[in-house]
Order: C-alpha cells, then sequence, then structure tokens
C-alpha cells in the first residue's frame, strides 16, 4: 500500500517552480540589506532579575491623558539616556520601549539579556500605519525543536495547525502568550515602538515592529494604501483611471508610481492612461504601487 | 550583489551559499502548499527574512534544508490567517512566479485530489513531505519537531486514512494506484 500512496500523492504536486531566478536573487539582496540578529543564548530560559519600577507620579492632571500618553512621558523624562532600550518593571509586566529604531539588533538582544529577558527585537521599515505593531506574528523559538530532539515542543502537537503556534493558544488577558505591541502610530496618540510582556514569560521569541522607514528604504510591512494612517485613506481611487491617480499621487508628494498588470503579475512602465486602478500598496516613503487593469474591478474604496 | 554596508560580509557569505543551496527547495515547498503566486513569493520572502534573522541559528549542511521547511511551515500557518503579508517585498519575484503559473497545467488527478483533501493538515503535510520533498521519517521528525517513533507512526496513520479516504470515494487503490504511478512517472 505505501509506495501507491506515496506515488498518489507525488501525482499531486505542483511542479517545483522556476528555481534560482533574477527576481530570486534580487530577493536575497533585499532581504541582506537588513542586519542579522545576533546570537543569544537560546537553550537555557533566563532567569528574569528584578528591574526598578517606574516612579509613581501624582501630577493630578495626568489622570486625564490618555495612558499611554502617560506612560511616554515618564519614559522621555526617565530612561538612561544612551539606552537603544527603555526597560521597567511595571506589575505583572515588563514594558520595553524602543528608543532608538535603527539600532543594531546587537544592542537590543544585549539589553533584553541584561534584564533577563528571553525575547529578542529587532525592527523593519513599515509603512505609516504599521509602525509601532508586530510586523510578523512573533515567532516562537521553534528552532529548539529542530535541534534538540529532547524536548518536544508545542510543535510537536498534532491537532492541526494552530497547535503549532504556541502564541495562538489560550491568549489570556493580554494576548499572545503575554506579548503584545505597545501601540500604533496610526492613531492620534503618541507613537510608542515597544512591546509589553508578562513578567512570567519564558517563551523565547523573535518580535519584529514596524519602525519609520529611512528615505528611499523599502517598506517590509505594509497596510494597503487606503487603510487609515496610509496616504490615501478615504481618498477615493479604486476604479479612476491612471491618469486621474497619478495626477492624484503626484499632488500628494509622490515622486515615482510602480505599475502592475493585476491579471498578468507583471510589471508595467507605463500602463495605458485609460486603464484602471484596482488596489494601492506603499512602497517606500515616496514611492507607491498600484495594481491596475484594462476594466474596472468588483473592489471599492473603503470610505 | 555586493554586501551592504555595515553587513558582517562573513554572515551574508554564510547566507548567500545557504540561499542560492536551497531557495530552489523552499520555493517549491511553498507552490506546493498556496494557492497564487503571490502567496509563493510572500511566503519565500517571509522564510528566508526569518533566515537571515536567524542566520546564527542555522544548522550546517543537509540539517539546514529541514530547519528552512519548519520556519517555512509556520510562515504559511501564519499567512493562513491572513497576518502575514509583505506586499512591498520581492515584486519582481511575484512578476516572475505569475508568469510561470500561466505555462503550468493542472493535473488531471481530481479523485485523489478530493480524497487528498479530505484529509487533516498534518496528515497532508505528513504525506506532502514524504511524497514532494522526498524526506524520510527521521528528516520528517526533524521538520515537524517530534521524535522519530511518532513521526512512523503518524505517517503510516495517515496513509491508512488516505487509503481508506480512497476506498469510500470508490476508488480501487490497486488498479488506479497504477494508473496514477504511471501519471506521477510521466509515463500516460
Amino acid at each position: 500500500m505505501t509506495p501507491k500512496i506515496d506515488h498518489l500523492v507525488a501525482g499531486l504536486a505542483r511542479d517545483p517552480g522556476p528555481g534560482l531566478t533574477p527576481g530570486s536573487r534580487e530577493l536575497l539582496d533585499e532581504i541582506t540589506r537588513l542586519p542579522a540578529a545576533a546570537q543569544i543564548p537560546a537553550a537555557v530560559p533566563p532567569t528574569p532579575v528584578p528591574v526598578p519600577a517606574t516612579r509613581i507620579r501624582k501630577r493630578r492632571m495626568w489622570a486625564l491623558l490618555p495612558a499611554s500618553f502617560a506612560v511616554v512621558l515618564a519614559w522621555a523624562l526617565t530612561a538612561p539616556a544612551q539606552a537603544a532600550l527603555d526597560i521597567r518593571r511595571e506589575g505583572d509586566f515588563f514594558m520595553v520601549v524602543v528608543k532608538d529604531p535603527h539600532a543594531d539588533p546587537r544592542v537590543y538582544n544585549s539589553e533584553l539579556r541584561s534584564a533577563g529577558l528571553p525575547i529578542r527585537i529587532v525592527t523593519e521599515p513599515a509603512s505609516p500605519s504599521r509602525v509601532g505593531t508586530f510586523t510578523t506574528i512573533p515567532a516562537s523559538v521553534l528552532d529548539t525543536t529542530l535541534t534538540s530532539s529532547s524536548t518536544p515542543s508545542p510543535a510537536a502537537t498534532p491537532t492541526g495547525d494552530r497547535a503549532d503556534l504556541p502564541w495562538q493558544g489560550d491568549s489570556g488577558p493580554i494576548g499572545i502568550s503575554g506579548i503584545e505591541s505597545l501601540g500604533s502610530c496610526a492613531a492620534d496618540q503618541p507613537c510608542v515602538l515597544g512591546v509589553r510582556i508578562l513578567a512570567t514569560t519564558t517563551l523565547q521569541t523573535v518580535i519584529s515592529l514596524g519602525r519609520p522607514a529611512r528615505p528611499g528604504e523599502i517598506y517590509r510591512s505594509t497596510a494597503r494604501l487606503d487603510m487609515p494612517g496610509e496616504l490615501l485613506h478615504c481618498v477615493p481611487f479604486v476604479n479612476r483611471t491612471v491618469s486621474e491617480v497619478r495626477s492624484l499621487v503626484v499632488r500628494k508628494g509622490v515622486r515615482t508610481v510602480k505599475w502592475v498588470d493585476q491579471a498578468a503579475g507583471r510589471g508595467l512602465n507605463p500602463p495605458p492612461d485609460s486603464w484602471f486602478v484596482h488596489e494601492g500598496w506603499p512602497y517606500s516613503a515616496d514611492t507607491v504601487l498600484f495594481y491596475v487593469g484594462p476594466t474596472q474591478t468588483e473592489a471599492v474604496d473603503t470610505c | 550583489m555586493s554586501p551592504p554596508e555595515g553587513c558582517d560580509v562573513g554572515l551574508r557569505q554564510r547566507f548567500e551559499e545557504l540561499y542560492l543551496a536551497h531557495y530552489p527547495d523552499l520555493l517549491a515547498y511553498v507552490r506546493r502548499r498556496t494557492d497564487s503566486p503571490d502567496d509563493a513569493a510572500d511566503a519565500i520572502a517571509e522564510t528566508f527574512t526569518t533566515a537571515w534573522r536567524r542566520i546564527d541559528e542555522l544548522p550546517a549542511g543537509p540539517q539546514a534544508r529541514l530547519w528552512l521547511y519548519g520556519v517555512a511551515r509556520r510562515v504559511l500557518a501564519n499567512q493562513r490567517r491572513g497576518e502575514s503579508r509583505r506586499s512591498a517585498l520581492a515584486l519582481r519575484l511575484r512578476e516572475e512566479l505569475t508568469v510561470w503559473d500561466e505555462g503550468t497545467p493542472a493535473a488531471d488527478q481530481d479523485a485523489v485530489r478530493a480524497a487528498f483533501g479530505r484529509l487533516s493538515p498534518d496528515d497532508r503535510e505528513l504525506l506532502s513531505l514524504v511524497s514532494w520533498e522526498g524526506l524520510t521519517a527521521p528528516e520528517i521528525a526533524t521538520v515537524l519537531g517530534c521524535s522519530q517513533g511518532a513521526a512512523r507512526i503518524r505517517l503510516h496513520r495517515a496513509r491508512k486514512r488516505l487509503a481508506r479516504e480512497l476506498d469510500s470515494a470508490g476508488l480501487d487503490l490497486s488498479r488506479y494506484g497504477s494508473r496514477a504511478v504511471k501519471l506521477a512517472e510521466g509515463q500516460s
């Protein structure tokens, strides 16, 4: 039975694809433009060490401010001048605020290690609405299961895809395995890059946070152009013509527009002016990307 | 492809070697588990971005490929929940995969495909790792993070469940199997 079953399944496989292509080499360059994270000891869960609690501030007027704004001000006033991160123990949590979003991840890791925190932090250039958010779901240090067969991890639980994602389990009061981002810069509140971590967590994970992009830097995490906080939120452009939308974004300071034929998946330089815009994505601070086609789409503007 | 400013040349070189060695296998892995070229491009970009971040943890030799499969598997799980998407990355790759897809005829294996689709995601993955990636049970154990014994037992059960699905769909495994074997081997 076994060979036949395996051959049957083999017959279902799609072809392996084009292999190494110019696009794959371009991707290699894109990836290595980011700094690689430095090594931290992964086998032994670190023991949390006490971190001084934030001083209690009693100014009555602060009660009127949003809590997150008060936190930001407290950090700004009391954080060490040279650190890339500010790590504070607040009750049952560690609050980790990224002070220098462009610092080398090795600096973050060193400071996290010093505080006894098992996580690592990297930052990635993100479009405006993604700054301050997790740009990917925190990846469990699944690799301990790959290098150490003696300790089964949740990944070994044979109950479906969700079972191999420890942060998708019982999320508890503050979300994924006791880790959540401090907030996004998209809202009308002060921008906070950081995470709040349940002090009892021993989960080893890499947190990837969206940071503001440098000029010309390609975003590595984006929301659609019409999402809140992005360039064309509540600015109608879906099913407008290429020429209309080109004028629109130029007025908004965009210097370069990338056009992609949505059906063919090919870049167009430029598309016919009469074609219609289907979907837009931020690309970098001064560049946007639109998917276009010769006919209108069923999609509509978000507002 | 010169190293970017500030990049550790040794790390970059090691990553490039791993990337060039394993990219085709990883591309095949994600293509076979995604429905669109965009999703495949996103998944492979995310997988290798994770590998670059963890270059110091990446095992040497053949284990690297298994490690990368493990990462890709979790990236795809995230992607299915709509929580992992990087529209700005790998634009050119996305275009290439779309063009490639246009020339790929669909296989005529509807009955088997339907039976396979009725299996649990875990069973499908186990059978796929054997038949698509050509992994052995010990290698599958590494990818899935379970013991070798558990991998063998789960694989055995998955094969039995697929056989049962084929049987309940009225497919005679002994006869259909031989035809499918020919199809799989390109002798039809």
